[in-house]
């Protein structure tokens, strides 16, 4: 055996083997910060991190001139809010995804793309006028830019840039991290307007549809290698997207199960092998509205489809809004509480009308049914509706 | 000359033997015994049962041989002096569920820590340039925010 060495000199793959068991981004960012060799033996885009726990990612702060370009991040484990230089998220443009750690972007311009709030890696998406259903875009035609057609192909309308950057669509779900060498990954919108299902693939120039999947559009989540997606009443489109099909066509399937009645919006939520669908019930007053109740299911197989009620979620914790569910092991992370459904304020169409009260956000208890503000809201932070809402991020460093 | 003990037999009770130059890429992970020299017996004692009930075909054997030797380094709360031998002989000898448990402990030591923090306990000089320390901080100055 060689003599004594100390800490700074192991061989790389030592430092790597100690690096892997570290599950916390901030404390590998550290770990690569101590010494020459340690940084030198571990990747600067490491893939072995378990998906971490969400931050919630704060409306842009009220004074606008100083440091605009920060955004603030709270963290549910370091209980502080992280100021992070994103100046692409600026207020012209519209978040309409967060999907492993990225955020889509759509501005007053076709374009959409997608970054990493850690990294400041970007990457685009096929245009907005790519889509399917637009069939012409000129920007000569002030207030009336993009010419879309029906679904029926008969009628056309238009619809003016900031329009089509506000409610265009509805969310964007990745199936795997853009910057990922080793995976193309796959995108999947929710079209707002006529309910399609659109998707691209990395590196491809247009966004196509999934033909006959126009009703599942409450919400789509990567699950089991394939996406999913939901419809109000719980009918399931099977998306299979990724790979090589040979006609050209994307294989769907669907799941009827029997109907799902109640609750105001449907999220689906991949938790290992289990698909689960957490139904969310608003009360609505008079230009405003507020969360009072989650309701959990899973989908089972037994004499057909079905979904079935689950009461608690034990050790898990699920994280819904506008962002791609997550379920996270509660026990993994600090500050994070098991059998809890932490979720931000979502309903889309009152956001842009100028709803008053406040954000719709906090944690709903599973055990007791109740919901409880989330940490970083005390009493005196609320301020109102401010634009864009919070939404939960998965920080990855790739 | 001394002999390394390469049957899984009874473990080898605390004589501090030293290896005759063993060929790593021969030998195969679980069975093999690890000598670890200045180390006190009872870690030697520890190692070599895990080692033993670590090559057992019973999963349950395995399993409960992991999770006892992972209570042992908790309990003992095994300094780093230690741990530095310990993953030096469990890579030498290629033993990659040895070294899974004492990495695990050294990973305990760094998590929540800040850089100085864990130079200090790993007896670590820092070898970063002010310029190149600041650059690295850059990149993610979310991270260092005390």
């Amino acid at each position: 055996m060689t003599t004594t060495v100390d800490w700074s000199e192991l061989q790389p793959e030592l430092i790597e083997s100690i690096a892997h068991k570290l599950k916390i981004h901030k404390d590998y960012i550290h770990f690569r910060s101590v010494c020459w060799n340690w940084r030198k033996s571990t990747s600067k885009t490491p893939k072995h991190l378990p998906c971490q726990l969400p931050w919630l990612m704060f409306p842009h702060s009220s004074n606008q001139n100083q440091q605009s370009h920060l955004r603030l991040f709270f963290s549910l484990s370091d209980d502080k809010i992280y100021r992070i230089s994103l100046p692409e998220a600026s207020t012209i443009r519209r978040r309409c995804g967060s999907s492993h750690g990225w955020l889509v972007y759509l501005e007053e311009t076709p374009g959409v793309f997608v970054i990493n709030p850690l990294t400041r890696v970007k990457h685009h998406l096929p245009p907005l006028c790519s889509f399917p259903n637009v069939v012409n875009f000129s920007v000569y035609n002030v207030g009336r830019e993009y010419t879309l057609k029906t679904v029926e192909g008969d009628v056309y309308y238009t619809c003016s840039l900031k329009e089509m950057r506000n409610s265009f669509i509805k969310k964007v779900v990745f199936s795997s991290s853009p910057s990922d060498e080793d995976l193309d990954y796959y995108a999947l919108a929710i079209v707002n307007q006529t309910g399609d299902l659109a998707y691209c693939r990395k590196g491809g120039d247009v966004w196509r549809f999934v033909d006959d999947a126009q009703l599942c559009c409450e919400d789509v989540v990567f699950h089991k290698g394939c996406f999913y997606a939901v419809s109000k009443y719980g009918t399931i489109a099977v998306c299979d997207i990724c790979g090589d099909f040979s006609n050209g066509v994307p294989n769907v399937s669907f799941i009827h199960t029997q109907l799902q009645v109640g609750g105001d919006m449907q999220y689906l939520v991949s938790l290992g092998d289990e698909l689960l669908l957490v139904t969310r019930y608003l009360e609505l007053g008079f230009h405003a509205y507020k969360t009072t109740e989650f309701r959990v299911f899973k989908l089972v197989l037994k004499d057909g489809w079905m979904w079935k009620s689950v009461l608690e979620l034990d050790d898990w914790a699920l994280f819904v809004g506008e962002n791609s569910s997550v379920a996270i092991r509660a026990s993994d992370f600090e500050g994070c509480k098991g059998n809890k459904i932490y979720f931000t304020d979502d309903y889309s169409e009152w956001n842009y009308d100028g709803a008053n009260g406040d954000h719709d956000l906090g944690v709903y208890d599973l055990e007791g049914g109740s919901v409880a503000a989330l940490p970083c809201y005390t009493r005196k932070f609320y301020n109102g509706r401010r634009w864009p809402p919070p939404i939960w991020i998965t920080p990855s460093l790739h | 000359m001394a002999e390394v003990n390469e049957t899984d037999q009874t473990p080898n009770l605390g004589d501090s033997t030293t290896p005759s130059q063993p060929k790593p890429e021969q030998i195969t992970t679980t069975n093999v015994a690890v000598p670890i020299p200045d180390v006190g017996p009872q870690l030697q004692v520890v190692v070599d049962e895990f080692i033993l009930k670590n090559g057992s075909s019973d999963e349950e054997v395995r399993t409960a041989a992991r999770n006892d030797l992972r209570d042992f380094i908790e309990r003992e709360e095994i300094g780093i002096t230690t741990l530095l031998v310990v993953v030096k002989y469990a890579h030498e000898f290629k033993n990659a569920d040895l070294l899974d448990a004492f990495c695990e402990r050294v990973a305990d030591l760094i998590k929540d820590k800040k850089v100085v923090g864990v130079r200090e306990i790993f007896g670590i000089v820092n070898d970063f340039t002010p310029e190149e320390e600041h650059a690295l901080r850059d990149e993610h100055p979310w991270a260092f925010e005390d």
